[in-house]
């Protein structure tokens, strides 16, 4: 890591080794900064201290990435926060802070809006990360003592489009390949059986990429040159808008309802919802091709069902005036987050 | 060649995907270089833009337009916000690229003309499928900013923030700065920080301009990497060491602007012509203008065009180094009139204007003139000059009597006169002999007769030799006799080598000169005392160089050099026989002294009385040192000896060699002769004599020398006949010394004495008949209680 001259050193400050006294033989600044060739942000000291852990956010475009993370945010910092004990959940710096409330939360909740589209990755010097630390509370079974669970997750935002184009993909490796868990979002409103099921009922993505080559790009990137053997990332398969399938799930879904993950990832709930997702993406178009894929490529997978905004948007601006009711949407970041056992699991493991 | 791009969020693009891509670009852009220049392009409207903007709204939001040149690729673009994209989401944006190879292919200089040129495309194509290929562009057409009205009345209303923008821009260039962040508000914000962007770059040199990198508008200043950001008040800006914030929209505020600044600023307001001027000005500079160059190049600009104001020898330097087609009668005509204006001054930095005119040619005569008074006033202001340039004038031109006496009027000091004789001399200027002879009267001879005056700066001249005869000159009128001294005492070393070479022989200076260099060391005195052409001369210089008699070597030396007319006629030899006396009394006489001795002797009757008799005592004292064979010649000098008159110091070591060579001699006519003449004379020499006798007789007759005895009581005894003195010593020291013998011994004495032959017939034993007679009556009589039991007696009453 890397430091800088204080003020007093005037035109001679310059960057280096953290060390007690810069150069000039004065007290650097406290802020520690990347030492990566060009790079040279700076790094949030709570980044440094504690653990993180990378969720990389893929998904075709229009699939409601941004929308989720947005959603999840929030949902982590209010609803889920009470249901682990008083868990906190913050953003970690003015960067993140700024872009969550710029990018996500104005147009969300201020404005009720879509959000912007987000710009490929070609147009951007870096992907711009949401930090947040996670603290659980978290009671000892024999000493009853309450432990403070911490960890930082950082969360990177794709456009969709950058995973159909190679020279995107590669540009997307160097945050895949570091991610320790991918959550892949996939949009059923583009699968072509589901869009004929549900056409009529409300605004159709104007895009319909092939969800298997989404899929394959991913696995493609996280491979690397490795062409045999499965992917050990853990990988969410989330199955988004669900609220526009409600006719096309089965009677009683446990879709259909919150998950009960109250102080603890509910294994079970996490297997039921599971088995019914992965039971109704197999009769989708290339749905079993699909299953396939994930489970033949990702050895650690799971599949999961939500819906961010819990009703369609009335437009590709405005979001339902009935607000924001997100179902399921903490599933998939609960499970990754027990996969690191940053909270505890609950329930039977097949 | 220009190559462009179209980048948008669209159904049908070049890249064949749905979302941002290409849209539409001239074939043949390498990957690499569309991945440098999207980035630049993206577009994020500022944040107090509405979520979801109406038309109006969106043409009322910012455009980006900029440039940054990569070295291997110039890119010049232009991105508006579009709102919603073929999907109905906001976000989508619009970014027409130009990509040339050079920027000079872009022909448009500078590339802020390029706002609201037509060339740009404002909206994407029909977003259908078409070709995607777009065609190549040969040059971009400058858009309304390019007729410099705009520039010019922004410029001057707010010169202070130009004056700020263009100094942090400055800054980035030379590397202090990463990145200059620049803050404007109003209706259209993007359009002002263009027309800043504009009046920053244009009046640069070429090159320079080309490194400015610049948007009129981000959103994310931190992130964007060029060295002008442009951006809206609601923009959180970065803060950091390496960015600086210049806000366009706050009130401007005085302060200072740097010459090219002020240079600019007036450019750009006399309009587009006068900047193409400066433009082309700069480009004629070999090397071209760096960003340090800057403000001594716009002192040339204005030397060059005849602005009042500019400092004239910096716009000078610039010109001669760096713009060598401009030095011409026009240049010199303007700092002409800079001169006569009073706002060019070479006294005020002499330095300069001297390397600068130097290393120029064509001066006019008002240019000659003012710098020489100016250079001639420096070096008379006491800082030195001799590093100056001088023109090559007539020296009739200049008064240099004047000068000098003005320098002697202000600072007398050698090095600043003798600076101003070395710069008149380097001009062809001789002073009149007058005037040095007034140089050397206030100024030269106080530091010649100060044994701490520093001479280097006279001495170092090139004329020198003139100085130095004229000081020799002023000196000897001077020099009375009693003034030799004082003087030779006063000169310092290096003032008597270098009046050394001036100072005719024989005359007082080359005395002191002479004194003063052998006094120093530097020259040997007795080379000196060679000089002197009599004995009076000799005196002179021996009572300078040696206040002090000197040492027997150098007396040696002075004997050996001098002429016998000369040394004769003076009082060195009894001068040098002082020192035989001085170091006898400090018992410190050798080998030299008897040289000496020996030299002075050789002189023979020239010497005076009591020369001679030291010289003679210190002769002769060496002579019975060697115990010569007792001969009646050898016998004459030893009375002699011991009827000198020397000094005792002198007297006193003779005395005591004479003693011992007569005891060693044991001839008693010999102790008779030399007894008589210490008791018939009064001179330090028999003072001595007896005193040193007296002790050695007791030592011989405290002995068994039994033939010393028979040598002395005869001699004794015959002068006893005539001298008290003799008859006291042998009722005295010898009776007491004799007494301490046995009775063997003394039987033995008055047997010897008995004999015949022991005794020299010459010497009669008083009135007893024979000596055998006188020996008995001897013992009878002064030698009684000499048997055992008598001097057992004694030794016990002792004891």
């Amino acid at each position: 890591l890397h430091q800088r001259c204080p003020d007093s050193c005037g035109d001679d400050a310059t960057t280096f080794r953290t060390g007690p006294v810069c150069p000039h033989g004065r007290s650097p600044t406290p802020a520690l900064y990347c030492p990566g060739d060009g790079c040279g942000r700076r790094l949030e000291r709570d980044y440094i201290d504690t653990p993180a852990r990378i969720i990389a956010v893929v998904g075709s475009s229009e699939s409601g990435k941004s929308t989720y993370v947005g959603v999840l945010v929030n949902e982590l910092r209010n609803r889920i926060g009470e249901a682990f004990d008083g868990a906190s959940v913050e953003m970690v710096g003015d960067a993140s802070r700024k872009r969550y409330r710029e990018m996500f939360s104005d147009y969300l909740f201020e404005q009720g809006r879509t959000l912007r589209r987000t710009d490929s990755i070609r147009a951007l010097h870096a992907l711009e990360p949401l930090l947040f630390m996670l603290q659980f509370p978290r009671r000892g079974r024999l000493s009853g003592r309450v432990k403070l669970m911490t960890g930082i997750t950082v969360f990177y935002d794709t456009a969709g489009e950058d995973i159909l184009d190679a020279d995107r993909r590669d540009r997307l490796s160097r945050y895949l390949t570091a991610a320790d868990g991918i959550v892949f979002v996939l949009d059923p409103l583009q699968v072509p059986s589901v869009r004929a099921a549900v056409a009529g009922g409300g605004a159709l993505p104007t895009v319909a990429q092939d969800q298997v080559e989404m899929v394959q790009g991913v696995a493609e990137v996280l491979r690397g040159s490795r062409h045999n053997g499965r992917v050990t990332t853990p990988l969410a398969f989330v199955v988004a808008k669900i609220d526009a399938l409600t006719d096309l799930l089965p009677p009683g879904t446990t879709l259909a309802r919150p998950g009960n993950h109250d102080r603890a990832y509910d294994e079970t709930d996490g297997q039921q919802v599971h088995d019914e997702v992965r039971a109704v993406v197999h009769g989708w178009t290339n749905g079993a091709t699909l299953i396939n894929l994930v489970q033949n490529t990702f050895s650690d997978h799971r599949f999961f069902g939500m819906s961010a905004l819990g009703f369609s948007p009335v437009s590709a601006e405005q979001l339902s005036p009935q607000g924001i009711h997100p179902l399921r949407v903490e599933d998939p970041m609960l499970w990754l987050l027990a996969r690191f056992g940053l909270i505890p699991t609950r329930g039977a493991r097949r | 060649m220009i190559r462009q791009i179209h980048y948008t969020s669209c159904r049908h693009g070049r890249d064949g995907i749905q979302g941002f891509q290409v849209a539409a670009a001239t074939t043949g852009i390498p990957p690499h270089h569309e991945n440098l220049v999207l980035p630049l392009a993206a577009y994020r409207p500022p944040p107090s833009a509405s979520a979801v903007p109406d038309r109006a709204e969106i043409e009322a939001l910012p455009v980006a337009l900029g440039y940054r040149d990569f070295g291997d690729v110039a890119v010049l673009f232009r991105s508006c916000y579009l709102g919603e994209d073929y999907t109905g989401r906001q976000g989508n944006y619009f970014a027409h690229v130009l990509v040339a190879d050079d920027a000079d292919d872009l022909r448009v200089a500078p590339p802020a003309s390029a706002w609201d040129a037509a060339a740009w495309s404002r909206i994407p194509p029909e977003d259908i499928r078409t070709p995607t290929s777009l065609p190549e562009l040969t040059a971009v057409e400058s858009g309304p900013l390019a007729d410099g009205t705009a520039v010019g009345d922004w410029v001057g209303r707010a010169p202070e923030r130009f004056a700020r923008l263009l100094d942090a821009v400055l800054a980035a260039l030379a590397g202090r700065l990463g990145k200059v962040v620049v803050v404007a508000g109003g209706q259209q914000p993007d359009a002002e920080i263009a027309v800043a962007v504009l009046a920053v770059t244009a009046p640069l040199p070429h090159p320079l301009a080309r490194r400015v990198s610049f948007t009129t508008f981000s959103a994310n200043p931190t992130e964007i990497d060029l060295l002008v950001v442009g951006t809206t008040p609601d923009v959180p800006v970065p803060q950091g060491r390496d960015t600086v914030v210049v806000r366009l929209d706050g009130p401007d505020e005085d302060g200072h602007a740097s010459p090219f600044t002020s240079l600019a600023v007036d450019r750009l307001r006399a309009g587009p012509v006068a900047v193409v001027a400066l433009q082309a000005l700069a480009a004629e500079a070999v090397p071209p203008v760096g960003h340090g160059d800057l403000d001594a190049f716009a002192e040339a600009a204005r030397l060059l065009a005849a602005e009042p104001g500019a400092d004239v020898v910096a716009g000078l330097e610039f010109v001669a180094d760096r713009l060598p087609g401009r030095l011409g009668p026009d240049l010199w005509a303007a700092v002409d009139e800079a001169l006569t204006a009073g706002t060019a001054r070479p006294e005020d930095d002499i330095v300069r204007w001297s390397a600068v005119l130097r290393r120029t040619g064509g001066h006019t005569p008002q240019m000659t003139s003012r710098y020489l008074r100016a250079a001639l006033t420096h070096v008379a202001g006491g800082t030195g000059g001799a590093e100056l340039w001088l023109p090559e004038i007539n020296p009739d031109q200049i008064d240099g009597d004047g000068w000098i006496a003005a320098v002697m009027g202000i600072d007398p000091r050698p090095e600043v006169v003798s600076a101003l004789l070395a710069t008149l001399r380097r001009l062809g200027v001789e002073p009149s002999d007058e005037e040095l002879g007034e140089v050397v009267e206030r100024v030269l001879l106080p530091v010649v007769l100060d044994p701490h005056g520093n001479l280097d700066p006279i001495r170092a001249l090139p004329g020198a030799a003139r100085l130095a005869s004229v000081t020799i000159a002023r000196l000897e009128s001077r020099l009375d006799d009693d003034l030799i001294e004082t003087a030779a005492e006063s000169m310092s070393e290096a003032a008597a080598h270098w009046l050394a070479p001036s100072a005719a022989p024989g005359t007082r200076c080359a005395v002191v000169i002479a004194v003063a260099l052998a006094r120093a060391g530097a020259r040997d005195p007795v080379a000196v005392a060679a000089t002197a052409a009599d004995g009076a001369q000799l005196d002179r210089l021996a009572a300078l160089l040696w206040p002090e008699p000197p040492s027997a070597a150098t007396g040696g030396r002075l004997l050996a050099v001098l002429e016998r007319d000369v040394l004769t006629r003076s009082a060195l030899p009894a001068w040098l026989a002082e020192r035989l006396v001085v170091d006898a009394r400090e018992k410190r006489s050798g080998r030299r002294h008897v040289e000496l001795a020996l030299q002075l002797g050789a002189l023979g009757n020239a010497l005076d009385e009591r020369t001679r008799t030291r010289v003679e005592a210190v002769l002769l004292t060496e002579e019975f040192r060697n115990r010569p064979r007792s001969d009646p010649s050898t016998r004459e000098r030893a009375v002699s000896a011991v009827a000198s008159h020397a000094d005792p110091a002198l007297a006193e070591p003779l005395a005591r060699v004479v003693v011992h060579w007569v005891f060693a001699c044991a001839e008693s006519l010999t102790h008779a002769d030399l007894l008589r003449a210490a008791f018939s004379t009064r001179s330090p020499g028999s003072a001595a004599f007896l005193s040193h006798y007296r002790e050695q007789l007791t030592r011989t007759l405290g002995t068994a020398d039994t033939a010393g005895v028979i040598a002395v009581l005869p001699a004794l005894v015959h002068l006893s006949a005539t001298w008290q003195e003799a008859t006291e010593l042998l009722g005295g020291t010898c009776a007491s010394a004799l007494s301490q013998r046995r009775r063997r011994a003394l039987d033995e004495l008055g047997q010897r004495l008995s004999e015949t032959g022991s005794v020299p017939p010459d010497l009669r034993p008083g009135r007893a008949a024979s000596w055998t007679a006188w020996w008995t009556q001897y013992r009878a009589s002064q030698l009684a209680g000499a048997g055992l039991r008598d001097r057992v007696w004694r030794l016990g009453r002792k004891g």
